[in-house]
Order: structure tokens, then sequence, then C-alpha cells
């Protein structure tokens, strides 16, 4: 019996056997997600009545999220990371019951540039007038809000484009790449079949090693959900692949790393994602963090993704400490 | 967690209930989902297909359908969403002949008694020795060959190196011959 021999032989097991398999079945945060994903379908079938029974029959519509389904097996950015959801869908970590009192920015929040220019000047003057006199008045609250409101639509605005150019980026759109020397990796399946997958090596200037496409998710995410993006991503050392005849999108050795030929070729390049509103409308939260959601277009089609994000500030030490916490999608098809 | 506890918290508190009951059985569900989906689906599949059983049974729960028996109520739906999500998908894919054969081979027809019995002797005798392997070994042989993690995922679920996971499997499987060997089967 060889390695393929132990998953055929068990594969179609009756209950007993299937019963002692469950040990370490899944991580925490798989056990999480799924569990996150079962709420949010309860809800949708408590609120539209649904009977459990017509779901069960007939071929199931395709609800996967879309980076998901697209991506494939690395679903780098589906993972909801760190948003913990209780007793209903779309909850903020640590929040529970929809308690949370929320203070709404609308349109009335004025553009970015424009505010930089009126406000700053107020604030200095306040500034100024409480240094000469100590009787003076400090600066109103209304102005401090104000430029907190500056700063949070500028930070809102800034990691929402850095997200969506990286995603697209790291799959390929726009990603610089040299096609003279294609690799190509053999990988052989539990049936025995070989499959040949061809990679480009990324030559592009921005991620020129796997460390740049970290050191970049860092910048825009809390590390921890970095890392859980990053690692989902499965960037194999080469010598890897043979030990664990299993490869992914992409995998790095000492000259950088490399991606998947049809990402390259065929499934990216028309695509020029882009959030569909103009501006970004944020509420802040009670905990001082940000939310916003934003959509775009899915490849090639009238169907959309929507973004849940939650941007705050992380302690790293650094002055630019505005990270997104967390990010949750949701597929919205089409109206016919 | 019987039926009638399950119950019981249902009406004190439907999320601990819903909690409470997806803790208990989510490994297995899982188990049993794999079981059938996972030589053909996604991990997205599986883990969406599992969560479509735990909705269903949170939704649709009835004490008179479980007939008592939770563990079998939950093992089947599990079982017949597992079913359908496969057909779902073969519908769309252009999975090989070879693929699809494979996976339907490994489903029983019923119709060949021996050969149904000799398999599940032989699926008992692996997954025996492959327990006498002690922990962390046989979660390890389990989680490679079984649900197909790479080594770098197993080693972050057991807090070790790759290099370490990577070692230990090609020594448990050594050790993993000699049992099967020994047990009749050929190693």
């Amino acid at each position: 019996m060889n390695e393929k021999d132990i998953r055929k032989t068990l594969c179609g097991a009756d209950d007993e056997i299937v019963g002692r398999l469950t040990g370490g079945a899944l991580t925490d945060q798989e056990k999480e997600r799924i569990y996150t994903m079962s709420r949010r379908k309860l809800n949708k079938m408590n609120s539209s009545f649904v009977n459990a029974g017509d779901q069960v029959s007939g071929v199931e519509r395709d609800t996967r999220p879309a980076w998901r389904r697209y991506a494939g097996l690395a679903a780098a950015l589906v993972i909801a990371g760190g948003a913990v959801v209780g007793g209903g869908a779309f909850m903020l970590k640590g929040l529970s019951g929809g308690s949370a009192q929320f203070a709404e920015i609308t349109e009335s929040a004025p553009a970015e540039e424009t505010e930089a220019e009126t406000v700053a000047p107020e604030t200095e003057e306040a500034a100024a007038a409480e240094i000469i006199n100590e009787d003076a008045e400090p600066a109103s609250d209304e102005v401090t809000e104000t430029a907190d409101l500056v700063d949070y639509q500028f930070q809102v605005n800034r990691l929402t484009n850095m997200y969506i150019d990286y995603a697209a980026t790291i799959y390929g759109r726009g990603l610089e790449v040299d096609k003279s020397a294609p690799v190509e990796k053999t990988v052989t399946d539990i049936n025995g079949n070989e499959t040949t997958i061809t990679f480009y090596h990324v030559t592009d200037e921005r991620y020129r090693t796997w460390d740049d496409v970290i050191t970049r998710g860092r910048a825009i995410f809390a590390d921890d959900l970095a890392d859980d993006i990053i690692d989902s991503w499965n960037c194999l050392e080469e010598r890897e692949i043979d030990e664990d005849n299993n490869v992914d999108f992409f995998f790095r050795n000492s000259d950088g790393w490399y991606i998947q030929a049809f990402l390259i070729d065929e499934k990216l390049p028309n695509w020029d994602p882009k959030w569909l509103e103009e501006e970004p409308v944020l509420t802040v939260n009670e905990d001082g963090t940000l939310s916003t959601t934003l959509s775009h277009y899915l490849l090639d089609s009238d169907d959309k993704i929507s973004t849940d994000f939650v941007i705050g500030q992380v302690d790293n030490g650094m002055s630019d400490n505005w990270r997104i916490l967390s990010f949750e999608e949701t597929y919205i098809e089409a109206e016919e | 967690m019987d039926i009638n506890e399950y119950a019981a918290l249902r009406t004190e508190s439907p999320d601990k209930a819903c909690r409470a009951l997806f803790d208990e059985y989510c490994g297995y569900v899982y188990a049993v989902v794999y079981n059938k989906l996972g030589a053909c689906a996604s991990s997205e599949d599986i883990e969406e297909c599992v969560s479509d059983v735990f909705a269903e049974i949170w939704f649709g729960f009835d004490e008179k359908l479980a007939g008592g028996d939770i563990k079998g109520y939950i093992g089947t739906v599990a079982k017949r969403r597992a079913i359908n999500r496969y057909h779902a998908l073969h519908a769309r894919s252009a999975a090989s002949a070879a693929t699809t054969d494979d996976v339907l081979g490994t489903f029983s027809d019923g119709t060949d008694i021996e050969a149904d019995a000799d398999r599940a002797e032989q699926q008992r005798i692996l997954l025996s020795c492959i327990e006498e392997l002690g922990e962390p070994d046989s979660t390890m042989i389990i989680q490679r060959f079984y649900y197909s993690r790479t080594s770098k995922q197993i080693a972050k679920m057991l807090s070790m190196k790759p290099s370490a996971v990577r070692m230990r499997i090609k020594r448990a499987l050594v050790r993993l011959g000699e049992l099967l060997r020994k047990s009749g089967m050929n190693g």
C-alpha cells in the first residue's frame, strides 16, 4: 500500500470509520469560518422563511464569495479575518446583538482636499490662540471632530484602494513577469495522473521577492490578518513542491517567486478592478474603528462583490498605524 | 450531547444550542462530507457544504425526524448534502471520466456484498494501524494523506516546523508499512 492507497482505501468509508477520522480535521480558524457561514445561512433561511427541504434537492447555487470562486484553491482575500460573528450576520468583533452606537458620517463630510484646506488654518489659529492667551477657550470640539473626520476619510480611502490594488496585482493583473522562460512543475494526483503546471517568474519591481508581498500585505492589514491571508496563498519553497507533491498558484526560490501562467494569460488581463463608489461612506464605531462598505464588479460580469471593511489603529510603534482589521465579502448577483 | 439535551438547550437559548451542536459535531460533519467530496471538490466547496449541513439542521430540526439518534440524523443530512453537492459540481465542471469513475467507484451500490465487506475490513485494519502509530504521527498521516493538507498547514496545526512534520511523516510511513504487513495487508 502506498501513500495514494491510504486515501483511496479510506474514501467512501462507513460511519464507524468516518467517526474515527474527525480528530484534528479542522483548525480553530476553519471552524470559526464555517460557523460564521452556517449562521449567515441560517439567518437568511429564517428571514426568507425558506423550507430547508427545498434546498436539499437539485443543483445548488454557487454562493461562494468571488475571490474564492475565481481564485480557486488559494482562497486569499475572502477570509473574514478577525470577525467573529455571534447571533447575526456581519457583526464586528467583540460586539453582539448589534448594540453598537454608530455615528454615521454621510455626504455632509466635505471632500478630502477641500476639507484639508479649510480645517488646517482654523486648527492652527485655535492652537496659536491657546498658547498666547492662557484663558482662551480650547479649540472647539467641532474643529477637532472635523479634523478627525478628514483623517478617517483619508485612511479609509487609502487602505481600501491599497486593498483592491494589492488583491488584483498579486493575482496577476498588471504584474510584470518573464514569459520568455516559463517554468513547469509536475504533480501527481491521487489517481496517479500527472499534471504539468506552467509558471512565470515575477519580475515586477514592486514585488521582486515574496518578502515584498508580505511587507506590502502588512502595510495594508493588521499583522495577524496579513499572515492569515499570505499563509492561505501557500507559496511553497520550490523543494517543498516535490516533497508535498502539491502546488497552488505561487512558489518561490532563491531567484524570487513564480505565478501560475494561466492567471497572467487567461484570467485577469481584461479586468480593471475599481470601487464602484466614488467615495467610501464611513461609520465611526464606538471603539474608534471605522466601518465602510464598498463594491466592485466581478470579472467580465454584472455580478458584484460587496466588501465590508473594519479599519482601525494597531499598536505597531509606528506613526503609520492604520490598518484593515477585518473584511468580509458578499456575492451579489446582477438583477435580471 | 443527545437529542433531549439539544432540544432543552434550544428552548433555553437557540444561539447556545447552535454553538454547542456545532462544536460537538463539526469535525464529524466535515469528515462525512470530506469522505464524499474530498476527491473532487475544493476545500471551499467542502466548507460550504458543511455550513449548508449545519444551517439545515438548525433550521429544520425536528425531534421526530431525528428519531432519537442525533448523530445518525446529522450524519444522514451530511451525506445527503454532500451527494447533492457532488452532483452540482459535476454538472458544471469538466471533470475527467477517470476522476468521476474513481469517485463513484468508492460509493458502494450495495450489490457486491463480499467486495463491500472486504473493503470495510481493509478500512478498519488501515485505520487501526494508523491509530497504533500514536500521536502526533497518526494525526499527521490522516491530515496529510486523507485530508491532503500540506506540511506547512499540518505544522501550524501542531505547532511544529514543516521540516519536522515531513521527517516524522516519512518515518511514520515506514512504521505504518510494517504494521500493515504484520496485520496481513500489503504494506
